[in-house]
């Protein structure tokens, strides 16, 4: 045998011999496990089952020194706690078309991939024609605008599995107020 | 600490559950009707080594296969056994634990008070050490209640793993005859298997009445042969580093900035580190076999795994696993023989802190070449199956450095554009080899400690346990035992050239087949794992549900059942025998002998082809 027939020649560099796939997950090679936890149901709670309105609640504060929290945050601080009731009807908002965007931060723990399809399957069912974007590469991928819009297709592989493409990344708060006022 | 072996048992719920859980007996095995048909003498997988072994093993060898069979089989020479006396039964746990192991000892158990509530099962506690010593524990169903398919060996433990030394023999056979033992039962891998055949030899001459039965347990995969498809232990290894592996490699691609060097237990050969490649999908593995066959030497191992970073970096990815067995470092041919002038000065006595110094200059080059804890590790005294402490010697630490300094190198000499290569390592052994066993170890376990009672039950010596058609249902096993002598070979090797030495005979580690179907999956995939991050997850052990059924899958890809085979070939020269026989017609006996004459020939030229194979090799 020629050196350049071991497994460990890899027969590099080359091309691809995988179809490419834009999430970095490839289904077809999931095993049992992987397959039965991709299409494992989640429970709601029965408020998110049928129709709800937010009520108001009170005031927030702080857990301590609200006067110094208040002073950087003047237009958060204060605001009331929301509660999700059970209702007859959605609330008035609830069929506008939404536009969110959605990024993984800080270091991955397992199920952070479930949070985002969480707000998929919402927006799906109860916000039809909404777009969920996700940035790219952590919090970088805001400043840098690299996102990618979230599809039944893409989000498929990542059900109940763990986390994609995050990067250890803390951003200065004024940074990002500067991108959102350039923007 | 005797009085830690065999003592009930605080389980947790799901040990609970795995405690309850009942393995299933083949047809063949189930009831008290087991019958036994011989087969034909067995011989050795190399006709040149016949001859060695046969001198040898005087006693036990060329002895027949046995197979079991269910009562209502159609066969007309089979032995039924309709008596049970009772009898007295030692096991000893030998080699590193491995899971399953307990059910093992379940097995036999359950097998003989079935047959004869007054049987009795003797287990030595601590291993071989036990049995010289005599010590032992009665096995009930009391004791084994909270040891059913759970690992570990910690029911009777396990010392040194070796009965080989003239003392050491000698005092196995007091033991068993002091305690009056018709069988005794060796429960481990292949040094401690051909210890048991060298022990079963001893006793014939010794014309003591124990019989040694020998089991395949040993999580390392590497007692595999004509008989012996997989062992005990090895499907549970893989299956939870697959696991662990999977998960880092899902690390690594959530980071997309380290690369994982990851080594994994399993002793010289690399069955667990292909299985688990197989399993997992990592970016790369290195296997000690390709080293050895490619003589690859340590700079050419990190120069493959550089040239694979960079590929991957010319990608924009900074990220991979790579695997690697432990035995990896041994496989290495100028490490190799650095090893063996350290052993060698090692057993002559020499002080640790000197040897550096009575090394040859080539030996001493490489070794002042290797980083100070290597070198620190590679100075430890040799594992009593005289290789290397590959547990301990941290290969993936020395690829990642080198790999480190050859990145920085084609840096300053602007080969290499890519971004700062991080590795981390590990070693992944203790953690999965003290698993609760899979489904299938335990089935498996189970039924190998109901065959070692037939076989004491048959009166036979010498023989190992085996179970073919492993990848298929229980339901679909069949179980037999060959003799051990016939899995040995004897291993040539030459000093210096001209000199040649007939070596012992012994059950070898079987090397990963480069020319298996395994191998071959994995060279068709090795390009796209290595490029594509085509990471696969097993998910944790599974015992009910997706993924229970599991089978490794250098199990499922390879055509096995040599056993059945044999046992059908029989047939059809049984059928032979039936239809030409003196006063058929001249054209059947004419057609019979020109069918044969070509047959005999086709199959001579295959035997010669083989062994011509084997020398190069």
């Amino acid at each position: 045998m020629t050196e350049g027939d071991f497994a460990i020649n890899g027969g590099f560099p080359g091309a691809r011999v995988t179809p490419p796939s834009v999430t970095g997950r490839f289904a077809a090679v999931y095993s049992e496990v992987q397959n039965s936890c991709i299409d494992h149901e989640l429970p709601l709670p029965s408020v998110l089952k049928s129709p709800f309105i937010i009520v108001d609640s009170p005031q927030s504060s702080a857990a301590g020194n609200p006067e110094e929290i208040a002073k950087p945050f003047p237009k958060l601080f204060g605001q009331p706690s929301a509660a999700l009731v059970s209702s007859d009807s959605h609330a008035p908002h609830a069929n506008r078309k939404l536009k969110i965007g959605v990024v993984l931060s800080g270091v991955q723990p397992p199920d952070g991939h479930n949070v985002i399809f969480g707000i998929f399957d919402y927006l799906q069912d109860l916000a039809e024609g909404s777009t969920l974007y996700g940035f790219r590469g952590g919090p970088a991928g805001i400043m840098k605008c690299k996102y990618i819009e979230l599809t039944s297709d893409y989000i498929y592989p990542s059900r109940n599995q763990t986390i994609v493409a995050r990067e250890t990344h803390f951003i200065p708060f004024h940074l990002v107020i500067n991108t959102i006022v350039r923007t | 600490m005797d009085s830690d072996y065999g003592i009930p048992r605080e389980l947790s719920d799901l040990q609970k559950i795995r405690s309850l859980y009942q393995p299933e007996l083949p047809p063949c095995l189930q009831g008290t009707t087991v019958r036994v048909e011989f087969g034909d003498a067995t011989t050795t997988a190399d006709p040149t080594d016949a001859l060695t072994i046969s001198r040898a093993f005087p006693n036990t060898y060329g002895h027949p296969l046995a197979h079991f069979l269910r009562a209502t089989a159609k066969v007309p020479d089979a032995q039924i056994i309709t008596e049970f006396p009772p009898i007295r039964v030692g096991i000893v746990f030998c080699g590193r634990q491995s899971p399953g192991g307990h059910n093992v000892i379940w097995g036999l158990h359950n097998a003989l008070k079935i047959h004869n509530p007054n049987s009795v099962l003797l287990g030595f506690l601590g291993g071989s050490e036990g049995l010289f010593a005599q010590k032992t524990l009665e096995i009930t169903e009391d004791i084994l209640s909270t040891y059913k398919n759970q690992g570990g060996y910690d029911l009777l433990g396990r010392t040194k793993d070796q009965i080989r030394t003239t003392e050491q023999v000698n005092a196995a056979l007091a033991a068993c005859n002091n305690l009056k033992l018709d069988g005794l039962v060796i429960i481990g891998g292949v040094t401690s298997n051909t210890d048991a055949a060298q022990l079963a030899e001893t006793f014939a001459v010794a014309k003591c009445p124990t019989k040694v039965v020998g089991v395949p347990v040993t999580l390392n995969g590497d007692l595999k042969n004509q008989f012996v498809e997989t062992n005990v232990g090895f499907d549970t290894i893989c299956k939870v580093n697959s696991q662990l592996i999977s998960n880092v490699c899902t690390d690594a691609l959530s980071a997309e900035k380290y690369y994982y060097f990851i080594r994994l237990m399993g002793r010289k050969a690399s069955h667990v580190a292909l299985e688990c490649t197989l399993q997992s999908h990592p970016n790369m593995v290195i296997l000690g076999e390709e080293v050895a066959a490619s003589k690859l030497t340590l700079s050419e191992i990190a120069k493959q795994i550089t040239d694979a970073v960079q590929a991957r970096a010319e990608q924009d990815k900074y990220h991979g696993v790579i695997l690697l067995p432990e035995g990896l470092i041994e496989s290495i041919p100028e490490v190799y023989a650095l090893l063996k002038e350290i052993h060698g000065l090692l057993r002559q006595g020499v002080a640790v802190d000197k040897i550096s110094s009575q090394l040859t200059p080539w030996a001493s080059a490489l070794f002042e070449f290797l980083p100070p804890f290597i070198r620190r590790q590679l100075l430890l005294y040799p594992e009593s199956d005289d290789s290397a402490q590959l547990s301990q010697i941290e290969t993936e630490k020395l690829l990642a450095y080198l790999v480190e300094v050859e990145i920085n190198k084609r840096l300053k000499e602007g080969t290499y554009k890519g971004k700062k290569f991080n590795a981390i390592c590990h070693f992944f052994g203790y953690q999965a080899r003290g698993s609760l066993p899979s489904k299938f170890d335990c089935d498996y376990a189970y039924v190998l400690g109901h065959i070692c009672y037939h076989i004491l039950a048959a009166g036979l010596n010498g023989y190992m346990a085996t179970v073919t058609n492993l990848k298929n249902p229980v339901n679909k096993w069949r179980c037999g035992a060959a003799p051990i002598a016939s899995m040995m070979t004897v291993k040539r090797w030459s000093p210096n050239p001209g000199a040649t030495s007939i070596g012992k005979p012994a059950i070898h580690p079987a090397t990963v087949d480069l020319r298996g179907k395994a191998y071959e999956l994995l060279r068709q995939k090795a390009q796209s794992f290595l490029m594509d991050d085509i990471y696969r997850n097993p998910g944790p052990l599974q015992f009910d549900g997706p993924g229970a059924g599991a089978k490794v899958i250098t199990l499922s890809v390879e055509d096995q059942d040599y056993m059945g085979r044999i046992k059908k070939l029989q047939e059809y020269l049984e059928q032979v025998r039936t239809i030409v026989k003196p006063g058929c017609p001249q054209e059947v006996l004419k057609a019979a002998l020109s069918v044969m004459a070509s047959v005999t020939e086709v199959l001579a030229a295959m035997s010669t082809s083989s062994t011509n194979t084997l020398s190069a090799m």
